[in-house]
């Protein structure tokens, strides 16, 4: 029987293993369609005819490489996506996190960083930033450069404004910012405590223990086996009563030690870790 | 492979692309459906992003078959209807199932009718029929021509009767579509299909 549908399936198989060979890079274990759809629009970009080409060059070209990695990785993220999810964090988790002195947090798969700084924003208004370290990754270090510069276009300013108060936050979105001509700043106060850091989810370790986990629209990209190893590694990293928030379309349904979690508020995807049993220990 | 049997597999994937009139539109088209059916449907409809939807409910409530809102990396089985997430691309996997995106929308839209099709083409092939409705922009077009060159089938509704013609009258004018029809044309096509 044959494995793929089409010839180019065969050809991507082949680059990916490719890639994983020579950089250490492992796409195998995400989501195909949308893999693919992104590795052609990058062939497009780079005027490469066929994913053959691509192949060859990609082993011998680290530039052609890096630019590989910051096309078909996705960093599309918003300010307060999802508000209402940001209200239901400061009503179910924040009066949780009062409880500790200091607070460990990982944002797994930050992209551009919009996303952390909400999350800034919401723990200083309820008056938790200056207890709180918030551990920022990505696979991606170019957008981790841009998150680390917290400069932004105005372009969405009003969108993220609306945001912003949907969420139920205080005053405007732009007390946290400094404007420029066609852009915005993030006050320093805001990334003080903040450690941006390179992370690929599916070949790095587990990452301290924190008492809250952010990662929102990343397992989407992955395969059910690839989600229940990454969720494992989240399960790993939590504290005892921490807490595990994902996007909206990302659940703990097919994952083997869902047993150990406590779903907050299920229709936004917060979910509390209440015991350590039922861990899979498959990893 | 997730697919554990034959038996668990659609005899056709029916992917369905509409956006402004696209609720009226659906509601008809799914209440002239005969269940049950061998084939599976997979809808993408543009719609408001911050809301949340509840269209599967709305449907499920009219007709005698599932009608569920597309979970992520869920099985596509026959005799089901799934329906897009505003704000979230809805793509069909090799194995069969669906997964979802965030990526940049595509033709100003997200979900996009055209990731839809095209990967519910690359996919399924000429197992698939593509149905272009109601809707007031290009989407959908660009993602019929792939489905035709990967040998599936057009159906579009007759754009005298859609409520919004620019999307119907973007597919006809881009490929050969294989039927061009009423709302309840279009539904007995699929239920002489169902049958087989």
């Amino acid at each position: 029987m044959l494995k793929y549908q089409n010839d180019e399936d065969y050809d991507i198989h082949a680059l990916l293993e490719v890639i994983y060979l020579k950089w250490g890079y492992d796409f195998r274990g995400y989501s195909k369609a949308s893999l693919t759809r992104r590795i052609f629009f990058f062939l497009q970009e780079e005027r490469i005819d066929r994913i053959p080409d691509l192949q060859f060059r990609i082993v011998r070209d680290r530039g052609l490489f890096s630019r590989f990695i910051k096309d078909v990785t996705v960093n599309v993220t918003e300010m307060f996506r999802d508000p209402s999810f940001y209200r239901s964090v400061k009503k179910h988790i924040v009066p949780q996190l009062e409880t500790y002195p200091h607070i460990k947090i990982w944002h797994a798969g930050c992209a551009t960083g919009e996303e952390v700084y909400s999350l800034a924003m919401l723990l200083d208004q309820a008056g938790l930033l200056d207890r709180a370290t918030i551990y920022a990754t990505d696979i991606n270090r170019s957008v981790l450069d841009r998150a680390k510069k917290g400069i932004y276009s105005d372009s969405h300013l009003s969108q993220y404004q609306q945001n912003f108060k949907d969420a139920g936050l205080n005053g405007d979105l732009l007390d946290y910012f400094e404007k420029g001509y066609d852009h915005v700043i993030v006050d320093s106060r805001l990334r003080k405590n903040i450690v941006f850091t390179e992370h690929d989810l599916v070949i790095d370790h587990v990452f301290g223990e924190m008492q809250l986990i952010f990662c929102r629209n990343v397992l989407i990209y992955f395969t059910r086996e690839l989600q229940d190893k990454v969720i494992g590694l989240f399960t790993e990293s939590l504290d005892f009563g921490g807490y595990l928030c994902l996007g909206i379309k990302e659940s703990l349904d097919f994952f083997d030690g869902r047993a150990m979690f406590t779903a907050v508020d299920a229709d936004h995807r917060l979910f509390q870790k209440t015991s350590n049993k039922g861990s899979s220990d498959k990893r | 492979m997730l697919i554990s049997s034959d038996s668990d597999r659609f005899s056709r994937l029916v992917v369905v692309g509409t956006s402004w009139g696209g609720i009226d539109a659906l509601k008809v088209l799914l209440k002239h459906i005969n269940a049950p059916f061998t084939f599976s449907v997979v809808i993408v409809i543009h719609q408001e992003r911050q809301k949340k939807s509840h269209l599967s409910k709305i449907f499920a409530e009219m007709v005698s078959f599932p009608v569920l809102e597309a979970e992520d990396k869920q099985q596509i089985l026959p005799g089901n209807v799934y329906i897009s997430t505003p704000n979230y691309h809805l793509l069909v996997e090799q194995d069969g199932t669906l997964s979802h995106t965030v990526d940049r929308p595509v033709n100003f839209c997200r979900p996009s009718v055209d990731v839809l099709f095209q990967t519910a083409a690359d996919a399924f092939g000429k197992r698939v029929i593509a149905i272009v409705l109601t809707g007031a922009n290009q989407d959908g077009a660009n993602g019929s021509k792939w489905v035709k060159q990967r040998g599936g089938q057009v159906f579009v509704q007759d754009p005298k009767e859609a409520e919004a013609k620019v999307m119907p009258l973007a597919t006809i004018a881009n490929i050969d579509v294989d039927l061009i029809g009423s709302l309840s044309t279009l539904a007995l096509t699929l239920n002489n299909l169902g049958r087989s």
